[in-house]
């Protein structure tokens, strides 16, 4: 059996461009919620989100960033206006430079977890005649990138595009789970043979009129403008914070890496999908599905319960997902709940969306390198419908050998990853 | 409905994977204009606007109308399949990827039933305006629909066997006939993300209605990828 490893990883977050800014935010405690800055919020309900500081994601902020030498002179045809698109770049640009990617590895495959269409009203306005948009009047040529709206692969496509690769391209669209299924199914390329090195991870923005708008008419969003808005497990929690960016990571063969002299961060050992088959608008209550969803992981892992060391949850602050999550959480760890550590990072970087399971998996690397468990940002009593040993908003230090992590999209769909400590 | 079709009372829905293709987003386009309808002002974007009425003229649930996993979940929900599950972004190329994933959720012993196939609609207006973009000057024709296949561990009731073939695919396949889509099936238009799952479902008919023993489906998606999937009839 082919053992998947992971051999680099990159991150863009709230807490800047880099995955070591984000291991250092998480091990201080820190929180990165704030005031939005990268578009005109005074008339919107929402005002805070997890935002990468960045005001404009154009071409300038992409050359300024530490990018292989290949890409600087690049121009990206108007596709950075999408925020997610310019993260993804970053982020595997740097994920790929700290795997020793080379022109030896393009083979490579990509599968990357995309959030929905980014779209821009302005492109739209032309066509617009104050009743109808006459789409028709659009004329037939050659378009850039983007126009009217974010082709969901365009930000796999250029990644793959820009760093040479020649494996395919894949794009899971799976809501606020497809980063983590990403990876998963990268690891599961990697252990069946299909693959030998997968540039994986997901990348997702709703910083933008149509994404703050939207969100805050499905009444997820708390309703409280201020940093600490999103308490995740909290007794007093009432909704999500929106956040931004993008996690990415190569994973390759143990015995492909071990040739190549790559370092290992750790071992994508288990992960699982299940459905709620449920409803759109809320979690199965008694989170069956999603227990069904870590069980499975944790047996493809050969992980116990007892061998857990810590549970990244997908945590999002609202009233259903956080009860839902700890009834199943409580019911996978039995008599060990007591034992088995419990946070989540979204009260410090917001709710990424598609974009979230991977970045929290990279929060699940932090336990490894650093023996530092990240906290429960914002949380100050555990609401005691969530029978959980949650950790509040101080980092914890630990030691150990296997986490889970959970990431539950909108719609029903239930992903579940296991890393190991490299071997 | 397509998904409907496949399913029937033996079917263990609490185990049962589903993996699709999906397509572009296709949130209703009266939201759009209601937005546009109450922010714009003297043919610009008023921001004030946008973020009072015009969020406010949009349906609570308009994201959940843009969500391309919708088109999963609502099938899952309503027929209640609860199993190993992923939707894939779809111009041809992630369609062929659901199917090769729900058969390694087969082989890999996740579930014994699942759930492949494609759905898109290039009928709506902005997604076709992209399609016809992005395939300038050769536009075809815009089309929609579903297809699905029900594959299973158990011989029982089969209609054919499913083999995968390797991927990209070069050469000529070994078959009877071979399916081409786009290509053989143009007379139902641009199905998108639902045209190589409706070739399958052509090749199985061709097999069990007019007694072919092989037929491949060979699927070109829109960046050129190609893929190849073989149907031989079962042993009767």
């Amino acid at each position: 059996m082919n053992v998947p490893v992971i051999t680099g990883v990159g991150a863009v977050s709230a807490f800047g461009v880099g995955f070591p800014l984000l291991r250092e935010g998480l091990r201080a405690g820190a929180c990165a919620v704030g005031g939005i800055r990268s578009m005109d919020v005074i008339h919107f309900p929402l005002k805070i989100a997890g935002e990468v500081p960045v005001v404009h994601t154009d071409d300038a902020w992409v050359a300024s960033s530490k990018l292989p030498p290949v890409w600087r002179s690049r121009a990206w045809d108007g596709a950075l206006r999408d925020r997610k698109v310019a993260f993804a770049l970053l982020a595997a640009a740097e994920a790929w430079r700290h795997a020793g990617g080379s022109a030896e590895l393009a083979h490579a495959c990509v599968v990357m977890g995309v959030g929905l269409e980014c779209a821009f009203l302005e492109d739209a306005l032309p066509l617009y005649d104050g009743t109808h948009v006459h789409w028709e009047r659009e004329p037939a040529a050659d378009i850039p990138v983007i126009r009217f709206r974010t082709p969901p692969d365009a930000p796999a496509r250029m990644v793959r595009e820009a760093l040479g690769l020649t494996g395919r391209h894949l794009v899971h669209v799976d809501a606020c789970a497809a980063g983590a299924l990403a990876v998963a199914h990268a690891a599961s390329l990697i252990q069946r043979g299909a693959a030998r090195v997968v540039l994986c991870g997901g990348t997702d923005s709703m910083v933008n009129p149509f994404g703050l708008g939207g969100m805050w008419r499905l009444g997820a969003p708390s309703p409280r403008n201020a940093a600490d808005a999103c308490r995740p497990f909290d007794l007093q929690r009432d909704g999500l914070v929106v956040g931004e960016g993008s996690a990415m990571f190569v994973v390759e063969e143990l015995s492909h890496a071990r040739a190549r002299g790559a370092p290992f961060l750790a071992h994508v050992a288990g992960w699982a999908s299940t459905q709620d088959g449920y409803r759109v608008t809320a979690p199965r209550p008694d989170g069956s599905a999603a227990l069904r969803a870590m069980q499975e992981a944790l047996e493809r892992a050969h992980v116990t319960r007892e061998d857990l060391g810590y549970i990244n949850a997908h945590g999002t602050g609202t009233r259903l997902n956080d009860e839902a999550e700890a009834t199943a959480i409580a019911a996978l760890l039995g008599r060990s709940v007591d034992n088995v550590p419990v946070s989540s990072i979204k009260g410090a970087i917001g709710h990424l969306m598609a974009a979230a399971g991977a970045m929290e998996l990279a929060a699940c690397l932090v336990p490894f390198l650093d023996g530092v468990l990240p906290g429960t940002t914002n949380l100050k009593t555990v609401d005691p419908a969530c029978p959980i040993h949650v950790l509040g908003p101080q980092p914890v230090r630990a030691d150990v050998d296997a986490v889970l992590s959970n990431s539950f999209g909108f719609g029903g769909q239930n992903a579940s990853v296991v890393l190991r400590r490299a071997p | 409905m397509a998904l409907a079709q496949v399913m029937d009372a033996q079917l263990d829905r609490s185990r049962c994977g589903l993996f699709l293709g999906v397509g572009a987003s296709a949130g209703s386009l009266t939201e759009l204009t209601a937005l546009l309808k109450a922010s714009v002002v003297d043919g610009e974007l008023n921001g004030e606007r946008l973020g009072t009425q015009g969020l406010q003229a949009c349906h609570p649930l308009f994201t959940f109308q843009l969500m391309n996993n919708f088109t999963l979940c609502h099938g899952a929900i309503a027929l209640g399949l609860q199993g190993p599950n992923a939707a894939f972004f779809s111009r041809g190329e992630g369609t062929w990827c659901a199917l090769e994933e729900a058969v390694y959720a087969l082989e890999d012993g996740r579930c014994s039933d699942v759930i492949a196939g494609g759905a898109d609609s290039a009928l709506h207006a902005a997604t076709w305006v992209e399609l016809r973009n992005a395939l300038h000057p050769s536009v075809p024709v815009p089309s929609e629909g579903a297809a699905m296949l029900r594959l299973s561990t158990s011989p029982k009731g089969a209609l054919a066997h499913i083999s995968l073939m390797q991927h990209p695919w070069e050469g000529t396949p070994d078959a009877d006939v071979v399916v081409q889509t786009p290509g053989s099936i143009d007379a139902l238009g641009q199905l998108q993300a639902a045209g190589p799952a409706m070739g399958w479902c052509v090749a199985l008919d061709l097999i069990v209605q007019h007694g072919k023993r092989r037929v491949a489906v060979l699927s070109t998606g829109v960046h050129e990828e190609t893929s190849l999937v073989v149907l031989e009839r079962t042993s009767p």
